[in-house]
């Protein structure tokens, strides 16, 4: 096992990781830009490097910072975490030619599963089959008109890099598609640094199912069970549960083993996520794409299986089996989380950077148990760079209404002042009669923002 | 050794005295001595990084000759190759004028234009362009009304349009003059975006 681990990335997940490496022996090391200098995470590492300024091509996304930074603290591994470089495999090279292991696949298997058309490419040729549309990289918005009006509009545009809905827009027509094109790259180039465009026939009233799996150098691997992730909100999502009530026990264990073999076929080591669309008209699973990193939503998955999945990658990038057959995979009970953000329901979204004076997020409210990943304490600054998640809050229960139940109490119990916070939105849909019989999509958030009570905020500004 | 170009370290004021910054993580060498002095585009150290080493240099517009002496105050690193991360000190400086020059360079400055601003309406990035290689939203000139689309703020990676909105002492029509964010700019909330006049 390594004995420093340098964490390439901020906040919650960098929190997260050196949770793990300390549990494994593992000295964590940090690295922070100017704006989270004085930042109450930083005490999570063992020590932490200033990397640049706040705007993130100056700190969290200079690769070679970041090298520099992990050989001068003496570190052997590099964890990227999940956005800025988590997905970059010339981030991944570099950390290699400098003797560095880096905590996720290699970077060939990276660039094939990480960019999102090679991936469908590899998926389709490993028996999973994607959605209808480009063949490649779009060249320019003049090409991603031809395809469009090939596979027919609605489209969604998608950046290659992306995820968590970045450098993504739907479009009905060609102007829409036309000013999109434009907006998405810049949006991509400055959250993924890459601003490749692909296109894809949009499906309205999908469901977003995702299956988390782990695979070893050796070319063993194992699925921890499914995510459902349809509660979005501009394809951001909010509230993941496993397992998804959409899916039949056959068709879990079907699609969970399908995505095992697909991950060992394609060479893949570490942990990794295959995220498929459920057809609204025929329930097929529709391979959309392969994250080659730690998602947000893992601890899902970690309180339904016990596995810490972390954990598991650091081990694996130390080059030890997975320890663990299939059979050996118990899932049980339900789990629900859901990410609180600081941003202003009541005003778009917008995002509410600043303080936070109060946050309480109670933890002993049963039936079930709740976790709460966060990296804030009250007085913590909320800084304008960077994404607007606060903390996430994860339930674990025998049944799926016992789960709902606990994350009602847990989010009704819930404290934060100085900043807005989505509160009021998790529970909206929490006590929606759509969420409560299973019977959601992404394109049905069960509930309006225009008609959240301000009495339905409980404890926020 | 050396590759590429050569890097300005940061200057920090502290207080009364003077600090020169890091302007990157690497191993610090080649550190001057204190007591030594410091003109502006010195060589003042090495910063090996990834192996490589860049020459550091002092800014420029700080102290030279016939203005304001920079003096190292502070002693060198106890290691030959010292790890510095973004920001973090390398010497303090004392200043001192140099002798025989009492000069005072600044000037009242110029009375305030009698101009009109947009402010931002929230803190972030401001950027005058829809992508990287597209034209601007405005130029100069430029007519402003109801709904012109003046440039995009980026908070928490989200791109917000900023619109003129007529009211509260802004004219109907305008004329655009000139900016005053430049593209790519980190303003705060009420800090003018561009100048324009009434039309």
């Amino acid at each position: 096992m390594f004995r420093h681990l340098l964490i390439a990335n901020r906040g919650e997940v960098a929190v997260r990781i050196a949770r793990a490496a300390r549990d494994l022996g593992v000295v964590p090391i940090g690295v922070h830009s100017q704006a989270d200098a004085r930042a109450s995470w930083l005490e999570a590492f063992e020590e932490s490097v200033c990397i640049g300024t706040g705007p993130p091509e100056k700190s969290y996304l200079r690769a070679s910072a970041l090298v520099q930074a992990a050989l001068q603290t003496g570190c052997s591994a590099v964890h990227p975490g999940w956005g800025f470089l988590a997905e970059n495999a010339r981030f991944a090279a570099l950390c290699g030619q400098h003797g560095l292991t880096f905590v996720g696949p290699r970077p060939a298997v990276m660039d094939r599963m990480g960019l999102k058309w090679p991936a469908k490419r590899a998926m389709a040729a490993a028996g999973l089959m994607g959605i209808p549309g480009s063949d490649g990289i779009l060249a320019d918005a003049d090409q991603a008109a031809r395809v469009a009006s090939e596979v027919g509009y609605p489209v969604l545009l998608k950046a290659d890099a992306g995820g968590g809905g970045r450098g993504m827009r739907l479009c009905e027509d060609e102007p829409t598609l036309r000013t999109a094109f434009v907006e998405a790259r810049t949006e991509a180039r400055a959250a993924f640094g890459n601003d490749d465009m692909y296109l894809e026939s949009y499906v309205s009233g999908g469901r977003h199912v995702e299956v988390q799996v782990l695979a070893d150098a050796r070319g063993a691997a194992i699925h921890l069970g499914e995510r459902e992730c349809s509660i979005q909100r501009n394809h951001q999502k909010l509230i993941e549960e496993s397992p998804s009530p959409a899916l039949s026990p056959t068709e879990r264990t079907d699609i969970g083993l399908a995505a095992a073999a697909a991950s060992a076929q394609v060479g893949y080591c570490g942990a990794g996520t295959i995220e498929f669309l459920r057809l609204p008209t025929t329930g097929q699973l529709c391979f959309m794409e392969m994250n080659t990193r730690l998602q947000v939503e893992h601890p899902v998955s970690e309180s339904v299986s016990g596995v810490d999945i972390v954990q598991a990658q650091l081990r694996l990038a130390a080059n030890q089996p997975l320890g663990l057959t299939q059979d050996q995979v118990r899932l049980s009970g339900h789990s629900i989380e859901c990410r609180i953000n600081a941003e202003d329901v009541h005003r778009n979204f917008q995002p509410t950077p600043g303080t936070v004076r109060v946050f309480d997020l109670p933890t002993e409210v049963g039936p079930g148990q709740v976790r709460v990943d966060t990296h804030l304490r009250a007085g913590d600054e909320v800084p304008p760079q960077y994404d607007s998640l606060l903390a996430k809050v994860i339930v674990h229960a025998e049944t799926r209404d016992l789960a709902i139940e606990t994350m009602q109490r847990a989010l009704s119990g819930a404290r934060v002042e100085g900043v807005s916070t989505t509160l009021p939105l998790h529970l909206a849909v929490l006590s929606s009669p759509e969420f409560a019989s299973g019977e959601y999509d992404t394109s049905s958030l069960p509930f309006d923002p225009a008609n959240l009570e301000a009495s339905a905020s409980p404890g926020t500004d | 050794m050396s590759t590429g170009e050569d890097l300005n370290v940061i200057p920090l004021q502290k207080g009364d005295s003077l600090c020169l910054a890091s302007p990157d993580v690497g191993l610090f060498t080649r550190a001057l001595e204190q007591g030594d002095w410091v003109d502006e585009g010195q060589l003042i150290g090495l910063l090996s990084r990834l192996g490589r080493m860049t020459p550091l240099r002092a800014p420029t517009g700080f102290a030279g000759p016939g203005r304001t002496r920079a003096q190292i105050a502070s002693p060198p690193p106890e290691r030959v190759l010292t790890p510095v991360g973004y920001g973090t000190t390398l010497y303090e400086l004392v200043l001192v004028p140099d002798e025989g020059q009492g000069e005072e360079a600044s000037l009242a400055p110029d009375p305030a234009p009698a101009t009109l601003t947009v402010s931002a309406p929230q803190s972030g990035r401001f950027y005058h362009r829809p992508g990287p290689d597209s034209p601007p939203f405005l130029n100069p000139d430029d007519e402003l009304q109801e709904g012109t689309t003046l440039g995009l703020i980026e908070v928490m990676k989200t791109f917000a349009h900023v619109s003129y909105h007529p009211g509260k002492g802004l004219p109907d029509r305008a004329r655009m003059l000139a900016w005053v964010a430049e593209d790519g700019a980190e303003v705060h909330e009420g800090d003018p975006l561009l100048e324009f006049e009434p039309l």
